[in-house]
């Protein structure tokens, strides 16, 4: 009964809002049409994609008078209560761009097109995305409804004169976990007041941890349940070593503030922490030719795929884009984002972007080689609405008790899988 | 009916024989002379009154009318709609998705679920909070008004002690978090030690409320020294010639003296460190763990990244009612004593 009720219930919702689309798209055409008015394609999402606006102003010019083409910049942090507000209010963007995982909470709800037939309108081939971040892993019920477009892996940045100051070789960084700690005792004994700072924030943590998880072979969760699944050997491995680092090795200390494992590694006192690959850019301008940069070292057994953050873009459900002439105007706006917009973010910003045409082009600039080997051997998120952004929240506040020795490494992770559970379940996308 | 008026002066029925003189028309006894050819009298009377009446009420309803639409339409329609969406299993992305009854507010108060677990921790470190910040956000502001009082330059300390106040919240918060952080902040640096201002506790909550009581008290310390101003001077002399010391005068005539002001100021705080978000959410991000993390987060956090607008406003209304209850128990205490 109550499987019927939830498939009725979301029969009628999809049915509605499918009607509502392209009776309300049917209609906006036929006025478009009707007043030869331009169809508007709107686009929204973070405020990096800079290089968007004189992309826009140049399909204006060329499509004059057929499409008018528009976008919005949301500031990262408050994006999603912008998001809600605009699709309650009707004023859906047509294309988003956004972490992986909020495409899963939209596209559950029913908001969201398959991806596929505009890819093959704008001419773009699925396989010249990387593996681990377009087909089987970014499913929903079986569909794609998003693509990849740019990417960072989880980096291990050194400071190369304080690897000199205690005779180590800046050319070589630890390559395992117990190279690393070896090198961080080197350091301190060399009187390095920070070997290491871990930093116990979800900054960190949401790349780090699931990182550590991986390479020991674990997974982080089930996006068929939308249930958590680090509370595993694995996760537990993943915890001991960070916590480790602090209390039996001391090469970290205790209680670092949020964010105090870049601002202090810029300042040039810590010797090597690990953080998301985007800050490379600004890390380089602190530091210079001191500053190293490598893969994440192999610190578990099983496998060196690391974890990767990620923006996708995807198309909502609107009463323009569910027209075939909104489509189209979708697919163009796509088109443009894939070649010379996702250049310029590269260029600009030094964001990996995750289409092989443009990433062959951009491979040469600076750290984009090394950051090519992270995305490439990266894994993103599960499958599970809104994970790493919402769900995360339970799993990041008890291993931050487990980093500051408030709890036990098992009685933390335990705890933080019964909270995500407890949390995914309040998820409209996941209760049903 | 001006037939009917008397020369002067105009007196008013009062309804009980008397007559006030306010300028109405004088009443015709029931009997006297012949019958009014328009209206009797008293229905002359009772008509200008009704619509004299009307006229000032219409008159009123006129001048608060921008006011009054503003408040039907951002406070009383959204409270009427927040408590419709407090009923109903309501999603930020699809709206209404059926009646839930009281089952948002039962999963708070028997602290089910991710949030109704949540919802008792963070209320009680927002108690906390209160507790700690209230006393001395009034303590302070009130001791430093009686001290600018008393000196001289008077005009300086008070720019000194309000400035603050002009700093936006996401500037002090951040200002904060630098001076306060563990390896690399100012105050750990000058005093060579490595505290855990903002990752332990109950520290991080000390230094909220550092950061808070220094950004904020400059508003009711304007209240405190414009009601200490007001003391009469007679008083405050007349202590003097008995021998009061400032110690004592302060104690036993400003203080009874600043009562209302008190009230005022710790309401006001009161429900301002109930609804405490931001320093927070900047300084700590509501930990270690979940140990500052604030009723207000909570709501915000069920509300944009759980998109359960049900929960989120039915804990914004048994928030609410808290505040409400707490701010009823204040005015009668105080009144009580007064």
């Amino acid at each position: 009964m109550h499987k019927l009720l939830r498939a009725l219930t979301t029969g009628t919702v999809a049915a509605t809002v499918a009607a509502t689309g392209l009776q309300g798209g049917t209609a906006s055409a036929s006025v478009a049409q009707a007043s030869n008015k331009p169809i508007a394609i709107t686009y929204a999402g973070f405020s990096s994609m800079n290089g968007l606006t004189p992309i826009l102003n140049k399909l204006n010019k060329q499509y004059a008078g057929k499409y008018s083409f528009k976008s919005t910049a949301y500031p990262y942090n408050n994006y999603a209560a912008l998001l809600s507000a605009a699709i309650a209010g009707g004023n859906t963007p047509d294309v988003f761009g956004a972490s992986w995982t909020p495409s899963v909470y939209y596209a559950r709800e029913g908001l969201e097109l398959p991806i596929k037939p505009f890819l093959k309108a704008a001419a773009i081939n699925s396989a010249d995305f990387p593996s681990g971040m377009y087909g089987t892993p970014t499913l929903v019920n079986g569909v794609n409804y998003s693509i990849p477009l740019d990417a960072f892996g989880t980096a291990m940045f050194y400071n190369k004169a304080l690897f000199k100051k205690a005779g180590l070789n800046p050319a070589d960084p630890p390559k395992t976990g117990t190279q690393f700690v070896a090198d961080a005792l080197a350091m301190k004994k060399a009187g390095v007041k920070y070997p290491v700072i871990i930093g116990a924030d979800k900054t960190t943590q949401d790349f780090l941890y699931p990182s550590l998880v991986y390479q020991f072979g674990g997974v982080m969760g089930d996006p068929k349940t939308c249930g958590a699944l680090f509370d595993s050997k694995a996760g537990i491995a993943a915890a001991t070593w960070e916590k480790n680092l602090t209390y039996k090795y001391k090469v970290a200390p205790t209680g670092p503030s949020v964010g105090e494992d870049l601002d202090e590694f810029g300042k040039g006192a810590v010797g090597m922490v690990m953080l998301p690959a985007i800050n490379q850019g600004a890390l380089l301008k602190d530091l210079g030719a001191n500053l190293g940069v490598a893969p994440l070292p192999k610190v578990g057994t099983a496998n060196d795929e690391d974890f990767v953050g990620q923006q996708y873009l995807w198309v909502f459900k609107t009463t323009v884009s569910t027209t075939p002439q909104g489509a189209k105007g979708v697919a163009i706006l796509l088109k443009a984002i894939y070649g010379q917009e996702l250049k310029t973010i590269a260029t600009q910003n030094g964001i990996i972007p995750t289409y092989s045409p443009v990433l062959s082009a951009v491979k040469t600039m600076p750290f984009f080689a090394q950051q090519d080997y992270m995305v490439q051997k990266g894994r993103i998120n599960p499958a599970i609405p809104n994970w790493g952004t919402v769900t995360g929240v339970p799993l990041y506040n008890n291993l931050d008790n487990v980093l500051l020795n408030k709890t036990s490494v098992s009685a933390g992770i335990h705890e933080a899988m019964v909270q995500t559970n407890e949390l995914t379940a309040t998820l409209p996308a996941c209760s049903d | 009916m001006s037939s009917l008026q008397p020369s002067q002066p105009a007196l008013t029925d009062t309804g009980s024989g008397q007559y006030t003189g306010r300028g109405e028309a004088f009443p015709a006894k029931a009997g006297n002379g012949p019958a009014s050819p328009v209206l009797a009298p008293h229905q002359a009377v009772g008509k200008n009154r009704r619509k004299r009446r009307l006229v000032d009420d219409l008159k009123a309803y006129a001048f608060l009318a921008p006011y009054l639409s503003v408040f039907i339409l951002f406070t009383l329609v959204p409270v009427g709609f927040g408590i419709y969406v407090s009923l109903h299993k309501w999603s930020t992305t699809l709206g209404n998705q059926g009646f839930a009854g009281l089952s948002n507010y039962s999963t708070l108060i028997e602290g089910q679920g991710y949030y109704g677990s949540q919802f008792y921790q963070a209320m009680s470190n927002t108690v906390l909070f209160v507790i700690i910040s209230v006393p001395l956000l009034w303590a302070i502001p009130t001791g430093l008004a009686y001290a600018v009082f008393r000196s001289p330059a008077k005009g300086l300390w008070r720019i000194l002690f309000f400035y603050p106040s002009v700093f936006s919240v996401t500037a002090f918060g951040s200002a904060w978090s630098l001076l306060l952080a563990t390896n690399g902040g100012s105050v750990n640096s000058i005093l060579h030690t490595d505290i855990h201002w903002l990752t332990g506790v109950p520290m991080a909550w000390l230094s909220i409320d550092l950061a808070t009581i220094w950004a904020t008290m400059g508003f009711s310390f304007i209240i405190m020294y414009a009601a200490v101003t007001q003391v009469p001077r007679i008083i405050l002399e007349a202590a003097e010639i008995d021998g009061a010391r400032p110690f004592a005068r302060f104690r036993y005539v400003i203080l009874p003296l600043l009562r209302r002001a008190s009230i005022v100021v710790i309401i006001i705080e009161t429900i301002a460190s109930f609804n405490l978000f931001a320093q927070d959410q900047i300084m700590t991000g509501g930990g270690p763990g979940y140990d500052t993390t604030t009723i207000s987060m909570n709501i915000y956090n069920q509300a944009f990244s759980s998109f359960n607008i049900g929960g989120a406003t039915a804990a914004a209304f048994l928030l609410a009612i808290v505040l409400a209850v707490i701010a009823f128990i204040q005015l009668r205490v105080s009144r009580r004593r007064a």
